[in-house]
């Protein structure tokens, strides 16, 4: 199996299937003056294939970043391990930052330099040969060429986030870990860049709270709240957990909307109830309660009854809450 | 271990740190421009009022500070002034950096803290050396100083300036990780300029001071340049002043303090992070 180039240096296991892997991480924060404690990762436990693309969803605050920041060697962990491309990170810090790219979104960039001169600097600081070729090239495919003698500072969002992409690929890292990498972008650009991406064949760490990229770039999920791992799984079986409650959309005669949400109300295997305009929504239980949906709405003129398709927009509100 | 590969490899990124410095302050040239008119401004008070003392009371003296050579010692202070100014950029840097959100980048990248000290020290020493030359130049112009000791003297300069880069990769750690505690060792960074003789002689100050002075490392640093520079002038008046523990405390702190200085900026990272953005 090719190891990537990977010296084989001392005993750890090089052959692992795994280019990340995290045992119990816990990350405490301390708040000052308030000698107040934030548990932000609480005994996490997963593991990421080489070349596979996992996307880290959760809500704000969850522990996302933290994870990123830990596994990047930005700060240390309060308790556990975790290994990157089979290396502890504790102990191989360097060989971790020699192996690793990390995206802050359109951040780790500066403004006060032109996008040629953020390039030419961190291929210097990582050492890269023949940068102005590799320069060119990465600026060709995300239409950066034109800009790259500008200042930063003179950039759209859009432009800064395609800079500190290329600024990560440049590197050409083992792993990238990419916290919210395509915010600001408009949809043309975010979707040639995730083709981009994909074609990279390289473990990718997502974090972004933008469902599209996530469904269309990422093999596996994994789920992130209050600092605990909800569920890792692929985003199939992601949206058929929710599948295994299908969606409804009916709409009824206004004069008998509040009786027929009365009547749902009522009905034991209907959730998250909601109202919008002259639309109704609710979750079914499962399918095999439809005879019973459809008997106890029978009575109503329906006017519009419509099974909506799962996204992971639902999922991520569902596991949110 | 250093290898001929990892030595390329930290030159290359030295070379990087300083180019990146540079283009940062070319972005403003007008403030670069101006930082440098400053010191001409600040140097007419002190030169008008020791010249004034001294015409009235020519044989006025304190140590080796005179009529003759007070203007040694402005012109020698002022030379020390540009280079103590690189503490303050390292703050300034790191400051931004912080918020910039770019030291997360240097934090993750695969570089030397030596690198990082040296890389921009050395950047701060180019940005400085259009003023320091001038100065340096008009002391020797007005205080002719044979090649050797100007050799020594400039030896003795860098050495200045790696204390400072050192006390200033310390302020940086501060800022990055503790800035609340910045403003203290501020008022310690006051004291040690205050207490470090840059243009006035030691015997000027009451004795108490005296032996609290002989105590501040940075007050080696710069008697030694004077007395070096002296030698040319005046060699027996120079040699009496001269003490061993000038060249001890001087190797000590040039080769201590950028070590101390990386460990503690090793040991706070790797404590508190990057906080307060």
């Amino acid at each position: 199996m090719a190891l990537r180039g990977i010296k084989m240096g001392n005993n750890e296991n090089f052959n692992s299937e795994y280019d990340i892997e995290i045992f119990n991480l816990t990350k405490i924060y301390k708040i000052k003056g308030k000698k107040k404690e934030i548990k932000a990762l609480d005994n996490i436990n997963f593991k990421v294939k080489k070349g596979e693309i996992l996307g880290l969803l959760g809500p704000n605050g969850a522990g996302k970043t933290t994870i990123v920041s830990i596994l990047t060697t930005l700060i240390q962990p309060t308790s556990g391990s975790a290994k990157v491309l089979g290396r502890d990170i504790l102990n191989n810090k360097r060989f971790v930052k020699e192996n690793v790219g990390l995206m802050l979104g359109g951040d780790m960039i500066y403004y006060r330099l032109t996008g040629y001169r953020n390039l030419r600097f961190f291929s210097k600081i990582y050492n890269i040969k023949d940068y102005d070729k590799k320069i060119n090239d990465i600026s060709e495919k995300l239409n950066l060429t034109e800009w790259l003698n500008q200042y930063v500072e003179n950039y759209s969002a859009g432009m800064k986030v395609k800079l500190a992409l290329a600024r990560v690929l440049l590197i050409d890292p083992k792993i990238l870990f990419l916290d919210e990498p395509m915010l600001g972008l408009d949809p043309k650009i975010a979707k040639s860049i995730v083709d981009m991406l994909m074609k990279f064949n390289k473990t990718i760490f997502l974090t972004s709270h933008q469902m599209n990229i996530v469904e269309s770039l990422c093999d596996r999920i994994a789920f992130l709240r209050e600092g605990n791992i909800i569920k890792v799984d692929s985003k199939e079986n992601f949206k058929n957990f929710i599948k295994a409650g299908a969606k409804i959309q009916i709409n009824v005669s206004d004069n008998r909307k509040n009786d027929l949400i009365k009547t749902l109300n009522n009905l034991k295997f209907v959730d998250d109830l909601k109202v919008e305009n002259e639309n109704i929504f609710f979750v079914l239980g499962s399918e095999s309660n439809y005879p019973s949906l459809f008997e106890a709405i029978s009575k109503f003129p329906i006017t519009k009854f419509k099974e909506i398709e799962t996204d992971l927009d639902d999922v991520f509100i569902k596991l949110s809450s | 271990m250093l290898t001929r590969k990892s030595i390329r490899r930290n030159v290359t990124q030295t070379v990087a740190l300083i180019e990146r410095n540079v283009f940062f302050e070319l972005r403003f040239k007008l403030v670069l421009f101006t930082s440098f008119l400053n010191p001409f401004i600040q140097i007419a008070m002190p030169l008008i009022i020791f010249g004034a003392i001294f015409s009235i009371s020519g044989d006025y003296s304190f140590g080796y500070w005179s009529g003759e050579t007070y203007l040694l010692f402005l012109l020698i202070a002022f030379c020390t002034q540009f280079l103590r100014r690189i503490v303050e950029n390292f703050r300034q840097l790191f400051f931004r950096e912080k918020f910039w959100k770019t030291l997360q980048a240097l934090m993750v990248a695969p570089i030397n803290r030596y690198v990082l000290l040296f890389g921009i020290l050395i950047s701060e020493m180019i940005l400085l050396s259009i003023p320091f030359t001038f100065f340096l130049v008009l002391t020797i112009f007005i205080f002719p100083i044979p090649i050797l000791n100007l050799l020594i003297v400039l030896g003795l300069f860098f050495c200045l300036a790696i204390f400072f880069g050192s006390l200033g990769l310390i302020v940086a750690v501060l800022i990055v990780t503790r800035e609340g505690t910045y403003r203290i060792v501020k008022i310690g960074l006051t004291f040690l300029y205050w207490l470090s003789c840059v243009s006035y002689p030691l015997q000027i100050f009451p004795e108490i001071v005296q032996s609290v002075i002989l105590l501040n490392p940075l007050y080696y640093f710069i008697d030694l340049i004077r007395i070096i520079w002296l030698m040319g002038i005046d060699y027996n008046l120079a040699i009496s002043y001269l003490s061993p523990l000038h060249i001890i405390m001087v190797s000590f702190f040039t080769i201590l303090l950028p070590i101390f200085s990386v460990v503690l900026f090793n040991v706070f990272y790797k404590k508190y992070g990057i906080t307060g953005y």
